[in-house]
């Protein structure tokens, strides 16, 4: 056994470990994607709450309008739909170029870990909403957002975990800042998605 | 030099048990589905390497049905994850010691 075998040996174990354990098929471009999509959506969010009904103060335009809430909730909805499927068809182009299943044991643990707090926050906004504190929606987003991502950081890319935290940090100044729901939501999915998919791009991907 | 050597397991010499052991190290435990696709292997290569781990009692077998289907899940035996780790130190002490 010479001193390369070893060394070659300790790299098998090390790639091993590592490929057993994290989902590395997610692609920075759909993260820069993501964030174009949000900003689309913060955009013609901004434009439905200050020009449709042509109040310059904007808390009540958000509150007051049903049909506003309404169209919010569905620009939203598309945002992440249209982020999801972003994000499902590169990973499968990427898992396929890496000769790997998409679906396999450490995508499952990656969705489950990401799911979990994804769903108890979407449970509680909706439960917000339906009391009319929309105040709380921006900022909850955000946080369940960013910790959902955190936690999912420890399957995957460990870069996840930074943009899981600014999220987060990013969810409560929103809360410190009432009324301004829409920047920090431009800012941190928008923005950040766009500087993190940019970022992995440039590491992992060219 | 020699203790070192010594010290080796000739049941990791082989890369792909290497690998098997280094899944199963991270997994409490896997399906045999699982397992090829992390390592890129064909069932038949697998499957051999797997009962040779078997035979030396470095790894468990389960076999359960999940409604109709069977399943058939590995693991690492206690035995074989000290033999794993002495293993690497063992690598280690190597490289350390050409130096």
């Amino acid at each position: 056994m010479t001193n390369t075998k070893a060394l070659e040996d300790i790299k098998t174990i090390r790639q091993m470990m590592e490929r057993s354990v994290r989902f590395s098929s997610l692609s920075g471009i759909s993260g820069i994607l993501a964030g174009i999509y949000a900003l689309i959506g913060s955009y013609l969010g901004y434009r439905i709450v200050y020009l449709e009904n042509t109040i310059l103060k904007y808390r009540e335009a958000y509150v007051l309008e049903n049909q506003t809430l309404i169209h919010l909730i569905i620009i939203a909805l598309a945002v992440l739909v249209a982020s999801v499927l972003t994000g499902y068809l590169f990973s499968r182009q990427k898992a396929r170029a890496q000769g790997r299943k998409l679906w396999d044991r450490s995508t499952r643990r990656v969705l489950i870990n990401f799911s979990f707090p994804m769903v108890i926050g979407g449970l509680l906004i909706l439960i917000m909403i339906s009391r009319a504190y929309y105040g709380t929606v921006a900022p909850l987003t955000l946080i369940f957002y960013g910790v959902a991502l955190f936690g999912a950081g420890n399957f995957t890319l460990k870069e996840i975990k930074w943009l899981g935290a600014v999220q987060t940090l990013i969810g409560l100044t929103s809360a410190i800042y009432p009324g301004y729901g829409i920047v920090f939501w431009a800012l941190g999915f928008g923005v950040m998605h766009i500087i993190y998919g940019a970022a992995m791009y440039l590491k992992y991907e060219r | 030099m020699k203790e070192v050597i010594k010290q080796l397991d000739k049941a990791f010499e082989n890369r792909i048990r290497l690998g098997i052991m280094s899944v199963l190290m991270t997994e409490e435990s896997i399906t045999f589905n699982d397992l090829k696709s992390a390592l890129e292997l064909t069932d038949g290569n697998l499957a051999s390497h797997l009962k040779a781990l078997e035979k030396k009692q470095y790894v468990e077998v389960e076999k359960k049905f999940v409604g109709r289907k069977p399943n058939t899940t590995y693991r690492a035996t206690k035995m074989g994850k000290k033999a794993f780790r002495n293993h690497l130190e063992a690598l280690e002490k190597l490289i350390a010691g050409n130096h």
